[in-house]
């Protein structure tokens, strides 16, 4: 009862928990556990797999909950797990404070169990992890969560270095199911993020998240002036954006000289009809290359930017009026042998 | 061994107790689903002006006053005049507010009646601009700038109206207008052409109403439609789109089978866009394309366009042939979601 | 071009319309016309999917069915297709109608007026606009056909050309023994406003009993649409055709005036007519209206006349000036392209712009247009600007304006916007009031410019 065995990982055999053998094996001792617990929190990315085997190992079992009771579902939404929340904490806490009390006995039963409700996923190790944190997410769905712009910026590993952690079956969707979790987790108010959250993101980092968080910051320059670079099709603009009363000229031309679609002259000024800034702001900006729909919508993009080196808190409306996204669409090159970038001459017999 | 919980030990829940690190530093305004029932729910975010949370009036004070002291109490039903009051009393004469010092029925330059402050809308306020010269607005920039960071002036309220992306500026009859004249991708000559339509509709004579046109029930009066011909517009086209269309099935036998189904808003349009314009097309004593289409809308309201012919045809099929009806289509729409619109047949 | 000698042939010429084409009927021909197979009908409308003549029997042969050739009546008949592309609509019923102020000739020069819409002067027995329509001062493209009834901006630049008139009239009330003569060119961006200008000042000319000769697009004269001849003492090449066109239009629009002016002296018109001294000036427009071989001389009488002392004043405009200001599309006998300022009457009418003629009283009045190909040479002249001698400009280009002030017609101002826009919006044209919102907005988008201001307002964002 009292020896931890260590197992060598996914070795099917053992995957198998046999109900004659949870005299002998089991529970590990509280001590042993709460070691391990600081050796993850202090895991580097070197010896990761090694820590995690290690506490693997000696994940204490509810040995009692699974084997007198009929096999779980896979998945069930409101099935208490391991990791639950405050409410469905008593059963949980209950049978984590009993451990080191014996447990009771139970009678020995020769049908196997399996111990992972993933265990016929095709891949378990995927699942179990994912369903774990699905359950660290429901926990706490009902806390505050902040922009996602504003959540502090953090790395991912990427999905090598996840399938290191959890073996070889992960699609890059399924990878995408977890970065998810993660970002939604990562999006809770820093000022109460549980320290169990923290922890578990901090598992999910690469070691170079240190380095982020620095952003260029882009201000006006000394004349009061934003510049921003804004392209669309093959038309770059650059924009100089100053407070003033409304003048706009591109290439130094009035819009209405400039363009004379109405909706291209609507374009140029859409960051700032949008906001409701027309008579507060002057343009200039400089257009060179492309038509003149891919001009004026390169004013729109660094309109856009420029305006928002001015006022930051701009952003949620800019991104709703379609301003600040870049279209990086262009022409396709023609290419020898094709009449044109894909059309291919007629066929011709002989 | 899985590792089904490989970074979230339980030993781990053990040793932190949980919430008891940040449990004081919660505010209970911002967890949504936390809130205990012995807590108060917050008070309503309307603010409280200085006046509002006052005394009673005068007389009713005065009425409390007598109950418990056993006076008489001045008639409540009819209330005190106030003008008596500060004639009886010199020193209230001299205390009262600036307003009963007056005269009654000349004309105050204040108001004295007590609204609740409401906040300023955070988005500009609407100012008509004066006849002689646009005025600036209102809000003063320095004081804007305090309580919004980042913000200069104040911030259009979000979501922002519809016809606000930049890509979707016009609403959605006239984008599918538009691309439906459109050939071979010139967008701009489309628009314009969509433009002349617009304007030939404020020109024309206004609709005359004719018995028996099915136009859509809501349908504002013919005679104020010109001034709004985006509306113009939509009226003839959905008033004259086909509820289904009718595609041939094939049968036992190599017979075909009509086999009526259900449109989406979008393809009803199209259907009448088609029927619309091959019916302008028809008309050779109009100059051009705008001005020819504009015509048939006019008739489509009046209820003399081919339009509705075809309309009524493919609608009598589709009667005729509603035992061919496939209830479950496919897969994706489930029998009850089905609105077969036969009613309206 | 028809010979002169061939016209003297013939005694008494058919009347028709100038600008109009004639009915095909040849003098001399050996073709019955009658005989002649009727146009074959254009084949049905692309977009119809039908073919009527294919029908496909059992044995999939195609059997062609010949149908009987119909004399199919045309669309359209000649000339018609012009007349409805410029037909004038001054009124929508639709509209709502706006209480405004008329324009009348007290507002010349008002600088208060300046920022405020005005109506046209209507009623029962003003014709004004009938005049204004005679003379064309309405163009097809300007928006009429929106508003209840036909109304315009009052302008600075309205006060401008008020000022023109002003010193005008300052010199008929003091009756000084002078010639007053002012000559102005209005010049802009396009859509600015330069051709309601015009018609503003035409207006005020109408109301005021002066004589207005207007040449309402100058392209007319110089696209190579209507006959010339080379008339020899002067070596101008006449357009008698158009000039009978627009001796109609100055008879149609100053009826009233030219009752009252009597002849100085005996003309000539032509080699047969004469009129005689105390004839009224109306009397020898009528005479050569009915013949084009006469309207060149009547012209000529009509400006000799207005020459004189005691003539009633007189407004002589011209829109589209860089239309004469490039070469023309008419050939000499030699195959040589005619220079614009050769045709009489662009010359004619540059000689009153430049000063070298002049009315006793009057005002020369022209604008510039942006529908035209460049005219660097006119350009350096508007601008005043010393010509580069490598530059190879047309150098009597700039000769032909000198001295005529240049009146800039800049974009509206946002009192001149704002008038405008709420003019709209009372019309029905926008459907909200003008807030401040969209006052910045419409304004920023059109720069100011009156045509893109009513673009702008026209279509509504939904």
């Amino acid at each position: 009862m009292n020896v931890p065995s260590p197992r060598p990982l996914n070795s099917i055999s053992l995957l198998w928990d046999q109900t004659s053998e949870h005299q002998t094996t089991g529970i590990t001792n509280p001590i042993s556990s709460l070691s391990s617990t600081t050796a993850v929190t202090m895991a580097t990315a070197g010896s990761f797999l090694q820590r995690c085997h290690r506490a693997l190992t000696k994940i204490p079992r509810l040995t009692s909950q699974l084997t007198s009771q009929p096999p779980r579902k896979p998945f069930h939404p409101h099935h208490p797990r391991l990791l639950t929340t405050s409410t469905t904490t008593t059963t949980t806490t209950t049978a984590l404070t009993d451990l080191s009390q014996p447990l009771p006995e139970v009678a020995p039963r020769t049908r196997l169990t399996p111990l992972s409700p993933s265990y016929y996923t095709g891949s378990p190790e995927y699942y179990d992890n994912l369903l774990a944190l699905q359950d660290l997410l429901r926990s706490h769905q009902a806390l505050p969560t902040i922009h996602g712009d504003d959540a502090p910026v953090v790395k991912w590993k990427t999905i090598d270095e996840y399938r290191l952690i959890v073996g070889d079956r992960v699609k890059p969707s399924r990878y995408n199911k977890v970065i998810h979790i993660l970002d939604r987790l990562n999006r809770i108010d820093p000022a109460i993020m549980p320290a169990e959250t923290k922890e578990v993101l901090a598992l999910y980092m690469r070691p170079e998240n240190q380095a982020l968080g620095r952003k260029i910051e882009r201000t006006t320059d000394n004349f009061g002036r934003a510049y921003a670079i804004g392209r669309r099709k093959t038309a770059v603009a650059r924009v100089f954006l100053v407070e003033g009363e409304g003048e706009a000229l591109v290439n130094g031309m009035p819009v209405n000289k400039k363009f004379s679609r109405l909706h291209d002259r609507e374009s140029v000024l859409w960051p700032l009809i949008v906001t409701n800034r027309v008579d507060r702001y002057n343009v200039f900006a400089v257009v060179r290359g492309g038509g003149l729909t891919g001009q004026a919508e390169a004013c729109t993009l660094a309109i856009a930017r420029a305006l928002r080196i001015h006022e930051p808190a701009l952003k949620h409306a800019l991104r709703e009026a379609g301003c600040v996204t870049v279209d990086h669409r262009q022409v396709e090159r023609k290419k020898p042998g094709h009449l044109k970038a894909r059309k291919m001459p007629a066929w011709v017999k002989r | 061994m899985p590792l089904r919980t490989v970074f979230l030990q339980p030993s781990t829940l053990r040793t932190l107790p949980r919430y008891a690190s940040f449990t004081p530093r919660l505010n209970p305004a911002l967890i949504r689903g936390f809130a205990s029932k012995d807590i108060p729910p917050p008070a309503p975010s309307k603010p409280v002006g200085p006046n509002q949370d006052v005394l009673p009036p005068v007389s009713e004070e005065a009425a409390l006053t007598a109950d418990i002291m056993g006076g008489t109490s001045p008639e409540l039903e009819q209330g005190t005049p106030i003008g008596e009051m500060l004639k009886r009393d010199p020193a209230a004469r001299q205390n009262a507010p600036k307003v009963l010092k007056e005269t009654p029925g000349t004309k105050r330059e204040y108001s004295t009646s007590a609204t609740p402050i409401e906040p300023p809308p955070s988005d500009t306020p609407v100012d008509v601009v004066s006849s002689t010269a646009p005025a600036s607005p209102p809000v003063s920039v320095d004081a804007f700038a305090l309580t919004v960071p980042g913000a200069k002036y104040p911030l259009p309220q979000l979501p922002l109206p519809s016809c606000s992306h930049l890509k979707h500026r016009y609403s959605t009859l006239l984008e599918q207008v538009t691309n439906f004249i459109m050939i071979g991708g010139r967008k701009a000559k489309a628009r314009s052409l969509v433009d002349q339509i617009l304007a030939h509709l404020r020109t024309f004579p206004a609709p005359k109403p004719r018995e028996g046109t099915p136009l859509l029930p809501g349908t504002p009066a013919l005679s104020t439609l010109p001034l709004d011909p985006v509306q113009y517009l939509q009226t003839a086209i959905d008033s004259v789109s086909p509820l289904v269309k009718i595609s041939m099935l094939k049968g036992g036998g190599g017979t075909k089978q009509p086999v009526p189904y259900p449109l989406r808003l979008r393809q009803r349009r199209r259907f009448a866009l088609e029927w619309i314009s091959a019916a302008a097309d028809k008309k050779r004593d109009k100059l051009e394309f705008a001005e020819r289409f504009a015509d048939e809308v006019v008739a489509v309201v009046e209820g003399r366009s081919s339009a509705w012919e075809k309309r009524s045809q493919v609608h009598k099929l589709a009667v005729v042939s509603r035992a061919n009806v496939i209830v479950n289509p496919g897969r994706t729409v489930a029998p009850s979601k089905i609105k077969f619109p036969m009613a309206v047949l | 071009m028809v010979p002169p000698i061939l016209w003297r042939c013939l005694r008494t010429p058919p009347i028709t319309h100038p600008l109009k084409p004639r009915p095909r009927l040849h003098n001399f021909t050996t073709t019955p016309p009658l005989s002649a197979k009727p146009l074959k009908p254009k084949g049905p409308p692309p977009s119809s999917k039908m073919k009527s003549g294919i029908q496909r029997t059992q044995s999939n042969k195609i059997r062609i069915k010949k149908e009987p050739i119909v004399a199919q009546k045309p669309a359209y008949e000649p000339g018609q297709r012009k007349e409805l592309r410029k037909r004038i609509v001054l009124s929508n019923t639709n509209a709502i109608q706006v209480v405004l102020p008329t324009m009348t000739a007290d507002l010349i020069g008002n600088e208060d007026a300046a920022g405020a819409m005005f109506a046209l002067p209507s009623g029962e027995e003003d014709t004004t606009i009938d005049r204004l329509r005679a003379l064309e001062a309405f163009q097809t493209k300007q928006h009429w056909p929106f508003f209840h009834r036909p109304c315009t901006l009052f302008r600075r630049e309205t006060v401008e050309v008020g000022r023109l008139f002003e010193r005008v009239m300052q010199r008929e009330s003091t009756g000084e023994d002078g010639w007053a003569n002012e000559r102005a060119i209005l010049h802009g961006y396009y859509g600015c406003g330069r051709t309601i200008l015009l018609l503003q000042a035409m207006t005020w000319a109408l109301q005021k009993d002066w004589v207005v000769i207007a040449i309402p697009n100058a392209q007319d004269l110089v696209i190579g649409h209507t006959e010339y001849e080379l008339e020899g003492n002067s070596h101008l090449w006449l357009q008698k055709a158009y000039t009978t066109d627009l001796l109609n239009k100055i008879l149609k629009a100053n009826q009233k005036t030219l009752k009252r002016m009597k002849l100085s002296q005996s003309y000539r018109l032509g080699r047969i007519e004469e009129v005689q001294k105390g004839d009224a000036m109306k009397k020898v427009l009528e005479t050569a209206v009915l013949d084009p071989l006469l309207a060149w001389d009547a012209f000529n009488v009509l400006l000799g006349e207005l020459g004189l002392p005691g003539s009633p004043p007189v407004l002589f405009t011209l829109d589209n000036l860089n239309q004469i200001s490039i070469p023309s599309k008419y050939r000499d006998p030699a195959f040589n392209v005619i220079h614009s300022h050769d045709l009489a009457l662009p010359n004619t009418f540059l000689a009153y712009l430049s000063g070298k003629r002049s009315f006793h009283k009057g005002i020369t009045l022209a604008a510039t247009s942006s529908k035209c190909s460049r005219t660097l040479a006119l350009d350096a002249a508007l601008e005043g600007r010393e010509v580069d001698p490598y530059e190879r400009l047309d150098p009597r280009i700039g000769p032909s304006i000198e001295g005529a002030q240049i009146i800039h017609v800049d974009s509206l101002s946002k009192e001149e916007a704002k008038a405008l826009m709420d003019y709209y919006s009372e019309s029905g044209i926008m459907k909200d009031t003008v807030d401040l919102t969209t006052f910045n907005e419409k304004y920023a988008v059109s720069a100011g410019n009156p045509r893109d201001l009513f673009s702008t307002c026209l279509r509504m964002r939904q």
